[in-house]
């Protein structure tokens, strides 16, 4: 385990699949904060810095693509870890997401937990 | 003064002389009428009574006068009834009047020898202007006849007069009512000196006056239909004439005055007769085809020029105008007017018109009486149209009349079928229309029966055309229309597809993470059976999300969309060995072996996610179809450097060979691979071929039932420099 636990944030509004990346990621050791919407997400990633963050696209009051983009415009977010989790893979929102530096973009249902949780571990270097 | 009297009434004479004999050779070349036939004969009579006269003027001693002048009344006792059997023939009475005529013919033939006696004519009486024999007891029963079969003449003339409808008759009749007053009342004036009245010999120039008379109702009003002789005899006659007069005057002028020169002068003149010949002719030629035939025209040139612009048209219209104005220069008719029957209407509509007063655009001939009018498509002369036709509407024959029309022409297609109507006014010349113009119609208007036939024919096909096109562009329409419906149709359902698939996949989702976390069993409070049915739950869960995807990425083909493609370089054998992870659980289950001949570090390029998608169909359906124990094949080769060839082959069941063409068609499934597996879509292939034509490349297959299938792919191969460069740098990235 590592010594001071990554802080991962997670932006979905299906609080099922959230819990249960939530409780796939804290069993692994991860610290993390979990949100439901857009605007919950940006004001919680200006708060706690996350080390990665997990975040769908189609979310209430405000969707994961404008979320990531506002992200990107401020100071502190420029260098934020962003991976797309999401159910849409068609070509305008990949290319947006990776317009705006986004790390990884995972069709969810395509993907064990683990398999999530393991492409994680490998971008933070975690093992 | 004697001299002088005696030389016009010689040269008059002998010009009467000259045309009586004309007429009655032109009236003998067309004689085989009655009517004609009769005529001949009364010129005849004039001809001899001429001669006579002629002889018998310039006689000097007496019994030559008395000679000639009983030759005179030999032929002169015939003209009464000659006279009066041309009078019945003309108003066909002759059958009627029998009785009469037969007593005419005897008191003739009786008066044929009386008039050879002395009770007859004896002694001679001279006047101023000549002698003449005296009438003696007999002549006064003679000249009674005369007269009243003269009357009996007239009488029955002007009663035909009277009682004719045909205008053209009127004119003919009236001619000949003029003629023949002329002779009996000028001419008549010759029987004066035979009762001691001295009378200047007019009735010498009476022939004259009756055959100019008569030419000219020949030439202008079809008289006796013998216009086209007598224009070669008019031509021969006034040639020669307009010779021999000068002639007779120069020689006798040089014999009275000069008779030592007449001989030389007579062969001079005969000379210049001879050379002047052709020149008059050709002159009176032009002059009688300028004034007195001006409608004549050349049959074959007609017939020809109509051909020419009639094969030039297939317009109904148009094959009338066209031919209308040779008609018009052919004719010179007053009117000409062409209707057209319409069958639907029953009415005849003017499809041309000139010079006619119809009163509407379309005209009530009722078409059963025209039929019967115009018989076997012969043109009608309504000008000599005697009786009216039984059953004919006499109605119709009186609009006609109150039109002026003159001839009526028959235009018939399609055996015999009455189709058109050309409707001749009188000519500007009034003259009549003689055989030879109606010959020329007929023969036109069957000229014209073809082409309008064909018209008819044409435009029928046409008429068909449009509807047919009509027909055409209306089931278009309803097929466009049904086929924009079934398109909007085909939309919803793909968008139904696709809505479903994107909300059903978040809850598929959830339950594949939720049974995930469940099997790790990190409390090791489940027992081998309840982790057992998580296990199933989660297999039946992946089931359904593949299944999700298969549809999700259907609609996004059937939408149009196609596949979004991110190609970039990628090692397809990492892919493949996934995909045999994925599917190792039926792989173990069948103990099938899996000779994967692709090496791992094969590069290629292409969206990794879709190819794989290809695999996983390829690998999944080669596990499905297999025989237990039996092996599966991944292979590969290089196509001319240009693509890449890649092969799934398995030992299974093959596809029925009649089902070859139908393997790639969404939702379709070959008989067997249903009963060998229930579950399948019919998506898999058909979602492999159309990542693969995404790829530009293709999808193939060669199968044998129950022996195995090969199944193939190609990917284009990119040039080898381009790909060691992206290599490096796919590698830096996925490391």
């Amino acid at each position: 385990m590592p010594s001071t636990p990554k802080k991962i944030l997670i932006v979905e509004d299906d609080r099922i699949l959230a819990s249960a990346l939530r409780a796939g990621l804290e069993e692994e050791g991860f610290e993390v904060v979990e949100t439901h919407d857009g605007l919950e997400g940006l004001a919680a990633a200006k708060k706690y810095l996350p080390d990665l963050t997990l975040c769908d696209i189609s979310m209430p009051k405000m969707d994961g693509l404008t979320m990531l983009e506002q992200i990107r415009q401020t100071t502190w977010g420029q260098y934020l870890t962003v991976m797309m989790l999401t159910n849409l893979n068609d070509k305008e929102n990949i290319s947006l997401a990776l317009k705006n530096y986004a790390f990884r973009y995972f069709v969810k249902s395509d993907w064990d937990l683990s398999q999530i949780i393991q492409e994680i571990k490998k971008e933070l270097k975690v093992k | 003064m004697l001299y002088n009297s005696s030389l016009f009434s010689q040269m008059f004479s002998l010009l009467s002389l000259f045309f009586i004999i004309s007429l009655s050779i032109v009236v003998l070349k067309n004689s085989r009428r009655l009517v004609n036939g009769l005529f001949f004969l009364l010129t005849i009579i004039l001809d001899l009574w001429i001669f006579g006269s002629f002889m018998m003027i310039s006689s000097t001693y007496d019994n030559q006068i008395v000679f000639w002048d009983r030759f005179v009344y030999a032929a002169v006792v015939f003209w009464p009834s000659l006279q009066y059997h041309f009078s019945l023939a003309v108003t066909y009475t002759d059958r009627q009047r029998r009785n009469l005529l037969a007593f005419a013919y005897t008191f003739s033939f009786i008066f044929l020898f009386l008039s050879q006696t002395d009770l007859f004519v004896q002694g001679i009486f001279h006047y101023a202007w000549g002698a003449h024999t005296k009438a003696q007891f007999l002549h006064n029963f003679f000249i009674g006849a005369f007269i009243f079969y003269a009357v009996l003449f007239f009488y029955n003339l002007i009663k035909k007069y009277k009682s004719e409808m045909s205008a053209l008759e009127k004119k003919r009749l009236t001619y000949y009512i003029i003629g023949f007053l002329v002779l009996d009342v000028i001419g008549g004036t010759a029987f004066l000196p035979a009762y001691s009245i001295p009378f200047y010999p007019i009735f010498l120039a009476t022939p004259l006056i009756f055959s100019l008379v008569i030419t000219y109702a020949i030439v202008y009003f079809g008289l006796m239909d013998i216009k086209l002789i007598i224009r070669r005899s008019l031509v021969y006659f006034f040639s020669v004439i307009s010779l021999l007069v000068p002639a007779y005057i120069v020689i006798s002028y040089v014999y009275i005055f000069h008779p030592f020169y007449s001989a030389p002068a007579f062969v001079i003149l005969f000379f210049i007769s001879i050379t002047l010949f052709p020149r008059t002719k050709g002159y009176f030629y032009r002059f009688s085809n300028k004034y007195l035939f001006s409608s004549l025209y050349d049959f074959n040139e007609l017939i020809y020029n109509l051909n020419n612009r009639l094969r030039a048209s297939l317009d109904i219209k148009q094959i009338f105008e066209s031919t209308i104005d040779i008609l018009l220069q052919a004719f010179h008719s007053q009117g000409i007017a062409v209707l057209y029957y319409e069958e639907k209407t029953g009415y005849w509509t003017i499809l041309y018109n000139v010079g006619f007063n119809f009163d509407s655009n379309k005209i009530d001939l009722q078409y059963a009486t025209m039929r019967k009018l115009l018989i076997a498509g012969k043109p009608l002369d309504l000008g000599r149209l005697r009786n009216t036709p039984p059953l004919a509407d006499k109605r119709v024959l009186t609009y006609l009349k109150k039109i002026n029309a003159e001839i009526l022409v028959p235009v018939n297609v399609e055996q015999k079928k009455l189709s058109s109507l050309l409707i001749f006014g009188p000519k500007e010349s009034e003259e009549a229309y003689n055989h030879n113009d109606i010959r020329v119609l007929e023969s036109i208007a069957s000229e014209i029966g073809i082409s309008l036939e064909n018209a008819l024919l044409y435009r029928s096909v046409t008429k068909f055309n449009l509807k047919l096109r009509n027909e055409i562009v209306k089931a278009t329409k309803k097929l466009k229309e049904q086929n924009e419906s079934l398109k909007q149709l085909d939309k919803a359902k793909d968008e139904f597809i696709g809505i479903a698939s994107h909300q059903l996949r978040t809850p598929l989702t959830g339950i594949r993470w939720l049974a995930e976390l469940l099997l790790k069993n990190k409390e090791h409070n489940l027992n081998d059976k309840q982790l057992n049915f998580l296990r199933q739950l989660n297999e039946s869960n992946q089931k359904m999300i593949r299944l999700v995807s298969d549809l999700l990425d259907v609609s996004h083909i059937e939408t149009g969309r196609k596949f979004d493609i991110n190609k970039d370089y990628f090692y397809i054998g990492d892919a493949i060995s996934e995909v045999l992870k994925e599917n190792v659980f039926l792989i173990s289950t069948k103990k099938l072996k899996i000779i994967n001949k692709i090496p791992s570090d094969l590069n290629v390029w292409g969206d990794r996610e879709k190819i794989k998608q290809v695999w996983q169909n390829l690998i999944s359906n080669a596990t499905k179809y297999s025989h237990n124990n039996s092996e599966i094949e991944l292979s590969f080769k290089k196509d001319r450097e240009k693509q890449l060839i890649f092969c799934v082959r398995d030992y299974g069941i093959g596809i029925p060979a009649e089902q070859h063409d139908k393997i790639f068609t969404k939702f379709f499934r070959a008989n067997n691979a249903s009963l060998q597996d229930g579950e399948g879509t019919g998506l898999g292939l058909y979602i492999a071929r159309e990542i693969i034509r995404a790829h530009t490349g293709e999808v193939w297959f060669e199968s044998v039932p129950q022996k195995g299938t090969r199944f193939y792919f190609s990917l284009p191969l990119l040039t080898v420099k381009k790909d060691k460069k992206i290599t490096k740098i796919t590698k830096k990235k996925t490391k």
